[in-house]
């Protein structure tokens, strides 16, 4: 018994299963694979270290092109690959190479000016003692500072392990 | 026509999949080998004591009679036996009311009789009533054993956030 297809779906959804429709399917295929492994990486967030940014369970979208032709900026948010990037650390640049960092009664300060961060919320009281960001390093911090400093992974990372920009 | 070559195509992977199954190559078996060192570090909830005892015996039988540990926010530098490191499995899995460990992005790098390994663990349960969440880069040793097996002869954290 032979099926048909609801005159309510058009036809173009519904290609003739033939080798040319199967050529298209695996192109897509391939196509929809490179973009979303190479380009644009989906990520959802597990962990709440990027809170109020990002919620834990929540999505974002990495852009692995975005320092292709430009550095990575003060305030981005940067996926930074472990082992490979199956599972990626999300955080935030505060400190570009060079520039001397440190925290004081919670408050973020480079190169002995406080900065404003209107992506953290909550209580802070962080206190680190200055430290200057290596060659070839970026310093980054979760926007969850109201978790003890001890409890939170932060501090430089090489610029090699920056996947692309997060959003 | 289509369907034949969809179905010869399915065959071949399942052809595939079964060789890399029964007969697997230095790397399958590396593979392995963490994912049963993942296995046994994983502590499902209500675990009894004697389980506890055997899988962390297990994780011991994964490693040389003496291999290098170095995880420096543990403590833990320089070489431990077999029996150290069972002690070592059963003090970290008794931290954890409920454990899973999951190794992925493994990177083998093979040398004869030796095998280098990079990967990403992550490590999620309970402990203390609060949920835990780990994550961390690894890099491991291994060497091929008398029976052609690999086991652990390195094992350390590799730092990727210095503050």
């Amino acid at each position: 018994m032979k099926g048909r297809i609801p005159r309510s779906i058009p036809a173009w959804l519904v290609p003739a299963m033939n080798r040319r429709s199967l050529l298209r399917v695996l192109l897509l295929g391939l196509a929809a694979w490179l973009f979303f492994s190479r380009v644009l990486l989906p990520l959802r967030i597990d962990g709440r270290s990027m809170e109020p940014t990002f919620g834990d369970g929540s999505w974002a979208v990495c852009n692995r092109l975005a320092y292709l032709f430009a550095q990575p900026r003060r305030f981005d948010v940067v996926a930074i690959r472990m082992a490979g990037d199956r599972v990626v650390l999300l955080k935030r640049i505060v400190a570009l190479a060079g520039e001397t960092v440190m925290f004081r009664k919670g408050v973020l300060y480079v190169d002995g000016r406080p900065l404003a961060e209107p992506h953290v919320q909550g209580p802070c009281n962080w206190n680190l003692a200055p430290r200057t960001v290596a060659p070839g390093r970026l310093y980054v911090v979760g926007d969850n500072r109201a978790v003890p400093m001890q409890m939170h992974d932060f501090g430089q990372v090489d610029r090699q392990r920056i996947l692309g920009k997060v959003w | 026509m289509v369907k034949k070559t969809i179905y010869i195509l399915l065959a071949a992977l399942a052809v595939v999949l079964l060789v890399r199954h029964f007969f697997p190559g230095d790397e399958q078996k590396i593979r392995q080998q963490f994912t049963r060192l993942a296995g046994y570090a994983s502590r499902p909830a209500g675990e009894k004591t004697l389980a506890g005892l055997q899988r962390a015996s297990a994780v011991s039988r994964l490693f040389m009679d003496r291999a290098h540990i170095d995880v420096a926010e543990a403590g833990l530098a320089g070489e431990y036996d077999r029996q150290e490191i069972r002690t070592l499995a059963l003090m970290f899995r008794n931290r954890f009311a409920r454990l899973s460990v999951e190794c992925v992005d493994l990177t083998v790098s093979l040398d004869r009789d030796q095998a280098h390994v990079t990967a990403t663990c992550r490590a999620v349960g309970t402990a203390g009533g609060e949920r835990v969440r780990e994550t961390r880069e690894i890099r491991a040793d291994l060497v091929r054993g008398r029976e052609d097996d690999w086991l652990f002869s390195g094992f350390a954290f590799v730092p990727v956030l210095q503050r």
